[in-house]
């Protein structure tokens, strides 16, 4: 576990509203799982107006993450141990 | 008396920072102990504007107050949140659902004050105008609306 720079990712989206970010994550995701706000990713409370949706696809996250003054980013993240802690703790949607 | 959390989001608009201290202001004067939750750039511009915290009692990274509230290690009776983007929103809808006890206010300005305030779907009381440089539209809602709160928490 550790800070989303120290991780592998890319950026699918950027300077989205929280709308358009979920939508980028679901048709970008085989997976779907719906979590509450302030769940927990890389030790950091999610932001984000419910539903919450984080997506996983070739075993990657996909997420929102929103920062004040640059809108919300969809990040694709190589993060093993998040991707089976939203598996076991998410509720799979659709 | 407690302590009262002020949200606050990117600093880009300028009415955000004195609204911010007319507000911690305000609540000192009814004995309550405003905490401002901002990055690192906003709580510079509020800590430049009153350098001896006679307003300000203490700061909070953003990020690690809703964390605080996500795992319920401190609870704040009143939240202000000032909105004026989607980020904003963002943050003060999540605030919400990590803090459901919280009596909550969304103040929200700019140039998207509106269509910004018709996107809530979390309860919350309302302050609304689309200013960026005059205070003056926001100030009487305000004091109504901050007035009713202190009583009620």
């Amino acid at each position: 576990m550790g800070c989303l720079e120290n991780m592998n990712y890319e950026i699918l989206g950027r300077n989205c509203s929280f709308k358009e970010a979920r939508e980028i994550i679901r048709t970008n995701s085989t997976e779907k799982y719906e979590v509450p706000p302030g769940f927990k990713l890389l030790e950091k409370a999610l932001i984000g107006v419910p539903p919450l949706i984080i997506g996983i696809a070739n075993e990657k996250l996909i997420y929102a993450y929103t920062k004040p003054c640059h809108g919300t980013f969809v990040v694709v993240v190589e993060d093993p141990e998040g991707v089976e802690h939203v598996r076991r703790n998410g509720k799979p949607v659709q | 008396m407690g302590d009262v959390l002020i949200l606050i989001g990117c600093p880009q608009i300028p009415v955000q920072s004195p609204l911010v201290l007319y507000i911690a202001d305000f609540l000192q004067d009814a004995g309550h102990r405003p905490i401002v939750a901002a990055n690192p750039s906003a709580k510079q511009l509020i800590k430049t504007s009153d350098p001896k915290s006679h307003y300000v009692s203490a700061y909070k990274d953003l990020d690690k107050a809703i964390g605080e509230l996500a795992d319920g290690t401190i609870q704040y009776p009143l939240i202000i949140s000032l909105i004026h983007n989607d980020a904003g929103l963002t943050y003060t809808a999540t605030t919400s659902a990590v803090a459901p006890k919280a009596l909550l206010i969304s103040v929200l300005f700019g140039e998207h004050a509106y269509d910004l305030a018709e996107e809530i779907e979390y309860p919350t009381e309302k302050v609304v105008a689309p200013v960026t440089h005059n205070t003056r539209p926001l100030l009487t809602k305000l004091d109504e609306v901050i007035e009713w709160a202190v009583l009620k928490i």
